[in-house]
């Protein structure tokens, strides 16, 4: 693909910044405040966009793997019915981003259908995988939008290269 | 589309009436899912404000024309324009501001319901006097609020801050100044009797019983329903928890909702709240609830030591012990946790859910920065997980 996609948006950041955001009137507040905030995404969006394919592939990764060493679901229909329709969710092979949430909203639902009717024991164990897998998954997220300047502990946080590279 | 799973896993369980949401609240966030329908919101111009006025001072009798509007800076839920009045009109409101709702927002909340509690609070704490309201959208197609125009500043002029006056910095003879009125206001908000108050659109929970918490979760939980595009695991784990482990209020009382730096004004010089802001997610609820989103780390910022301070004011130790010594009630610390992971729910449930959902049908007059504050998400989602940790077995 040419232009390369990163190289496209640079270009669009460069000429906003330099050309666009100071023509914008002054008086203008909204203008003025969301020129920010859009220079801000795309510098983001400059910084993801090698990294959003292995992203991706790293989170749904992480989330497989925890959903393949679940203990074996015990308890009522529902919980039964979610351990199946979760099965299910894993094996299809698409997008990784796709297939993330895909997976995880199944996850989700055999939580919720473990706080039903699910075996007390096995729901703890479930339960604490999935915060387990959050807490993971959490300081992914905020290393991915650590340039937002959200954060809390942004100093704590590997760059989203290192992040991205496993470190 | 609910899976089979899913459906069996929302019958009712035991007591819990998971449809229980206050019916304002209620029939303004299904309004929305109907409005989103009409596609991309378009911000408006200073001229369509100018006229809207006109339209809705001749609606209300205010012999009064609005001259100069013009758009504020700040804020990220509402539209807010501010004009000055000419004509036979209370100096209050020679200058005012209109609070306009976009089509859609990070919340769905109710002018009518914050025009009330308005004039409930007033002479109890400084608010923004209401001169009207269209709580229906009647007159320039959004529910709005019109307010007289109150002085001061939400951040330090010396200081930095993100939106909505997050990370703002307070010096410290700034900060202790602020910080008795701080706490006094939230006391004397609580102490309000919401029962003589005129708050015809707010429910009142019942005292002794878990409602007021139910309600709260069964509202965010309704949102994520209707509005949740991406899954979020820790998000159900949390809902589950604070289902089985609702707190029992004692005693409900007039809530803020979003009492935190950024939503109230002061002056610099006088070192003095001139005006408690954004009182759009109040309602009648359990004490701790207030109390427990000044634990957010979002709205405060840890010192060389790693000791959290409120809005860079106050530890969260002295605003407990303050709090008891004002009020006289006794912080449950179980409760307070429950609160706090309800208000990272909640939290997490705006910018996760409806901040994500606006951004993408461009329903909002600020769609680029509604996306941009999604990413919160990540921080708040770490704070969640700290505090379920040791809940789970």
């Amino acid at each position: 693909m040419t232009p390369d996609p990163i190289i496209r948006l640079a270009s669009v950041v460069q000429t906003l910044e330099h050309v666009v955001v100071p023509a914008v009137d002054s008086g203008n507040l909204l203008a003025v405040e969301q020129c920010g905030v859009v220079l801000a995404q795309l510098r983001m969006l400059e910084r993801h966009m090698p990294l959003i394919g292995a992203y991706h592939a790293l989170c749904l990764t992480d989330l497989l793997g925890v959903v393949a060493a679940l203990p074996t679901v015990e308890g009522g229909p529902a919980a039964v019915m979610a351990r199946c329709e979760l099965a299910e969710a894993c094996a299809h092979e698409d997008d990784p981003r796709i297939a993330f949430h895909r997976v995880g909203r199944a996850l989700e639902g055999l939580v919720r259908a473990m706080a039903q009717d699910g075996e007390p024991a096995v729901r703890s164990a479930i339960d604490a995988a999935v915060l387990a897998f959050s807490i993971r998954q959490a300081r992914r997220a905020r290393s991915w939008f650590q340039d937002a300047g959200f954060d809390h502990d942004a100093d704590s946080l590997p760059t989203v290269e290192a992040m991205v590279a496993g470190n | 589309m609910q899976t089979q799973a899913q459906r069996l896993a929302q019958e009712p369980v035991a007591a819990i009436d998971r449809d229980a949401i206050e019916p304002r609240l209620l029939e303004i966030l299904l309004a929305k899912q109907e409005r989103r329908k009409l596609g991309p919101y378009i911000p408006r111009t200073a001229p369509d404000i100018a006229e809207g006025l006109s339209v809705l001072f001749a609606r209300e009798g205010i012999a009064a024309q609005a001259r100069g509007a013009r758009r504020m800076g700040g804020g990220a839920s509402k539209e807010q324009f501010v004009f000055d009045v000419e004509g036979e009109i209370d100096p209050a409101f020679a200058r005012c501001v209109l609070r306009m709702d976009p089509r859609e927002g990070i919340i769905e909340t109710c002018r009518r319901r914050e025009a009330q509690v308005l004039r409930a609070v007033a002479g109890v704490v400084p608010v923004p006097p209401v001169l009207t309201e269209d709580g229906d959208g009647e007159t320039m197609g959004q529910p709005l609020m019109v307010t007289g125009f109150v002085g001061g500043v939400t951040k330090p002029s010396d200081s930095g801050a993100g939106p909505s006056g997050l990370k703002a910095r307070f010096g410290e003879s700034l900060g202790a100044a602020l910080t008795s009125q701080f706490i006094g206001h939230l006391a004397a908000i609580h102490a309000v009797d919401y029962r003589t108050a005129g708050l015809d659109d707010f429910a009142v929970p019942r005292p002794e019983t878990t409602d007021a918490a139910l309600w709260q979760v069964n509202y965010w939980t309704r949102v994520r329903a209707l509005e949740e595009t991406d899954s979020l695991p820790l998000l159900t784990l949390a809902e589950t928890w604070l289902y089985d482990h609702l707190p029992v209020c004692e005693q409900p009382v007039l809530l803020h909702g979003d009492y935190r730096v950024g939503n109230f004004l002061f002056d610099e010089e006088r070192q003095e709240i001139t005006a408690l802001l954004d009182w759009e997610l109040t309602h009648i609820g359990d004490f701790h609830e207030d109390l427990a989103y000044s634990f957010e780390p979002l709205f405060g910022h840890r010192d060389a030591d790693g000791v959290f301070h409120v809005g860079s004011m106050f530890t969260t130790e002295h605003l407990i012990s303050r709090y008891e010594a004002l009020t006289g009630r006794m912080v449950n610390p179980a409760t307070l946790h429950w609160y706090r992971v309800l208000t990272s729910y909640k939290l997490i449930a705006m910018n996760h859910c409806s901040s994500i959902i606006a951004a993408r049908d461009g329903t909002n007059h600020q769609n680029a920065l509604l996306a941009f504050l999604a990413s919160c998400t990540a921080g708040m989602s770490d704070t969640l997980c700290e505090l379920l940790s040791g809940e789970m077995a």
